[in-house]
């Protein structure tokens, strides 16, 4: 069998083989059952023996009859009430505060927070401040709306009815802090293509035609959609200055000045993975990695640059955000959450001092941030580079499944996204010319009937390419 | 002229719902944990603490709504293990008990192979290919789009014969 070939029928025959029978031995059953009353409440000496009575109507139908107490009431933690809410400007001001309660004079519980904000969203129109609210007691597990991981926090899927059919109101006993949007189903994500100029949209249907020239205003160099049908563009005006605009559908607002987007991520609500400091220096200080807030415009800092650093590029999945870091010699991948907590994942590009390092160059998260595409630039032994290569990685494994040349020597990628099927990048070679393509970074063959459409396609009828990013959800805006 | 009407059918006791089904959970829950057999204890008795709410609540507890609340329980097990994976080293291998080394049968090369992969990975490979449920179904039970859970399938197909073949390798 090869590494990374094996037919479905193969994997059929083999999964098979294990599944022998499997029983719980009697004192497994009995602990079991035990367990099964305690953490349904009930107490299993009640339960006792069924009692049989004959119905008086129908003498020959049993009733059986258990002797169970109702489920003895868990005392659920009461949720954190808002003692006050703050409307805080930009530059701390506190212009308003107010004390929510029900109409009654009882406060108003934590589960409101976002029904307030949506209310006085409403009447003060696009939110200029940010909402500071004082609890009644520590409640980081349910306030911290940013976290991805929150192992304190009790998940639980909500449970079928009979029909297997989830019912109304169900999703609110979920208690999933929040859920990244998922496309309708079918959907094949469009490549959004910023020129420089302005905004274009590649369709799926239409291979590598451009579908749409979407109103996204001039100068758009950077785009990337909001989870939400909107997008989010950094602009570079006539000045060299440079805006990140967030384009929802009902208005464009301005989201920061002077700063670079890398990326835009959900956590509970849609944020911008932003660069700062002075980004336009070639030995700019203060440069740090930053996220922000689309709504609130509340911003939390995520890596400071040290002397000699640069950010090649991130990307951001869930509350996971994917760094390519250059240090001037050489270009890394790190892993940080919106938490701003760091993981160690390790990839093969190899030692540093070493000439034939591999340089890490563009990062790509997948939607469902379980894999990463980066590319790197290779080197010979002698350390002359030898081309760009793009690798994917599978974060639960470290399985790299797909690897191959896209470049020559003196070629660079300038921009690199990841449907999770698909990869687009934009390939400029030495002479400043600009390619979009598409490669389909799948591992072994295809599935079904379909003809594999060519490995790498570009594509044409756009002439000046400056990035392009998978729209996650349809843009109707 | 009388009617015959269908006479309502006894109601079952709980215990006798529990006799009648737990192995066939237990067997369920076994096979996708890898014969984790003290996961699958664990979750067998979650499940039916649910279904014994719903009984005495006067639902018909089949043996389908367990198995589906199960599937349930079983998905949420592998969301908490991937959000705590997320959170420290991802790159582990999930089972560092087993010595390579040592001479195995296929069916046991099979499951050292199973227990490598991530949680994930294995119950989309046991729901695919040993219980055919097909991806829109597969979508459904993970609340993911049908081309996420293809291009799951693909990688989790790719690291399956990756570690698959390193274990053959090692024992020839």
């Amino acid at each position: 069998m090869s590494g990374y070939g094996i037919s479905e029928s193969q994997l059929t025959d083999l999964l098979r083989s294990i599944d022998g029978p499997s029983a719980m031995t009697k004192d497994e059953a009995d602990q079991v059952l035990d367990q099964v009353y305690r953490q349904a409440g009930f107490r299993r000496s009640d339960a006792g023996r069924p009692m049989r009575v004959r119905s008086s109507t129908s003498p020959e139908i049993h009733h059986e009859l258990m002797l169970i107490d109702r489920p003895t009431p868990v005392e659920a933690p009461a949720p954190p009430m808002i003692e006050a809410v703050d409307l805080v400007t930009r530059d701390g001001r506190t212009v308003a505060r107010y004390a929510p309660t029900d109409g009654q004079g009882r406060r108003r519980s934590l589960g409101r927070r976002l029904l307030l904000t949506a209310a006085v969203i409403a009447v003060l129109g696009a939110p200029f401040g940010v909402f500071r609210y004082t609890l009644d007691r520590p409640a980081r597990a349910v306030f911290d709306l940013q976290s991805t991981d929150r192992p304190d926090v009790p998940h639980t899927t909500s449970e079928p009815d009979l029909n297997g059919q989830r019912r109304a109101g169900d999703e609110e006993r979920s208690s999933y802090p929040y859920v990244v949007p998922q496309p309708p189903a079918g959907y094949v994500p469009e490549l959004l293509v910023a020129t420089g100029a302005d905004l274009v949209k590649v369709g799926a249907d239409n291979g590598a035609g451009v579908s749409d020239r979407l109103e996204a205003g001039q100068n758009v160099v950077r785009a990337f959609d909001d989870l939400g049908a909107g997008v989010v563009v950094e602009r570079i005006g006539a000045d060299g200055r440079r805006t990140i605009s967030w384009l929802d559908g009902a208005a464009e607002r301005p989201v920061l000045s002077d700063a670079i987007l890398h990326d835009v991520g959900y956590a509970g609500s849609p944020y911008a993975v932003v660069e700062t400091g002075d980004v336009d220096r070639a030995a700019g200080r203060h440069r740090r990695l930053e996220w922000i807030g689309l709504a609130d415009l509340e911003r939390t800092p995520l890596l400071a640059l040290g002397e000699g650093q640069e950010i090649l590029s991130a990307s951001a999945s869930g509350g996971l955000i994917a760094v390519a870091l250059g240090n001037g010699e050489c270009g890394e991948l790190r892993f940080v959450t919106t938490d701003g907590d760091e993981l160690s994942i390790e990839t093969d590009n190899g030692e540093c001092s070493a000439p034939d390092h591999a340089d890490v160059t563009n990062v790509a998260l997948s939607p469902e941030g379980d894999a990463v595409a980066y590319t790197t630039v290779t080197y010979r032994p002698d350390g002359q580079e030898a081309g760009t290569e793009l690798n994917v990685l599978d974060l639960a494994t470290g399985n790299v499944y797909f690897r191959r040349r896209i470049g020559e020597s003196g070629h660079g990628i300038t921009s690199l996204t990841y449907d999770g099927d698909r990869v687009a990048y934009v390939l400029q070679s030495p002479d400043g010319e600009t390619v979009a393509a598409v490669a389909r970074a799948s591992a072994g063959p295809r599935e079904g009937p379909l003809q594999a459409p060519p490995e790498i396609e570009h594509i044409r009828g756009i002439d000046q390419l400056s990035g392009v990013s998978f729209a996650r959800v349809p843009i109707n805006w | 002229m009388p009617t015959s009407a269908t006479p309502p059918l006894p109601p079952v006791s709980f215990e006798a719902i529990y006799k009648a089904h737990h192995d066939a959970v237990f067997s369920f829950l076994m096979r996708h944990t890898n014969n984790h057999r003290d996961r699958s204890l664990d979750l067998t008795a979650e499940v039916f603490a649910q279904a014994l709410v719903k009984h005495t609540a006067g639902a018909d507890v089949t043996q389908a709504l367990l198995v589906t609340m199960a599937r349930r329980r079983l998905i949420d097990e592998i969301r908490k293990i991937e959000r705590r994976a997320r959170k420290h080293l991802l790159l582990v291998s999930q089972d560092p008990g087993h010595d390579p080394a040592i001479r195995v049968e296929e069916t046991d090369a099979v499951r050292r192979t199973l227990a490598k992969l991530s949680p994930l990975h294995q119950y989309l490979l046991i729901a695919r290919f040993m219980e055919d449920r097909d991806v829109p179904a597969l979508a459904a039970d993970l609340g993911r789009s049908d081309h996420a859970v293809r291009s799951l399938l693909r990688r989790a197909k790719a690291a399956f014969a990756e570690a698959y073949s390193a274990s053959m390798e090692v024992v020839s």
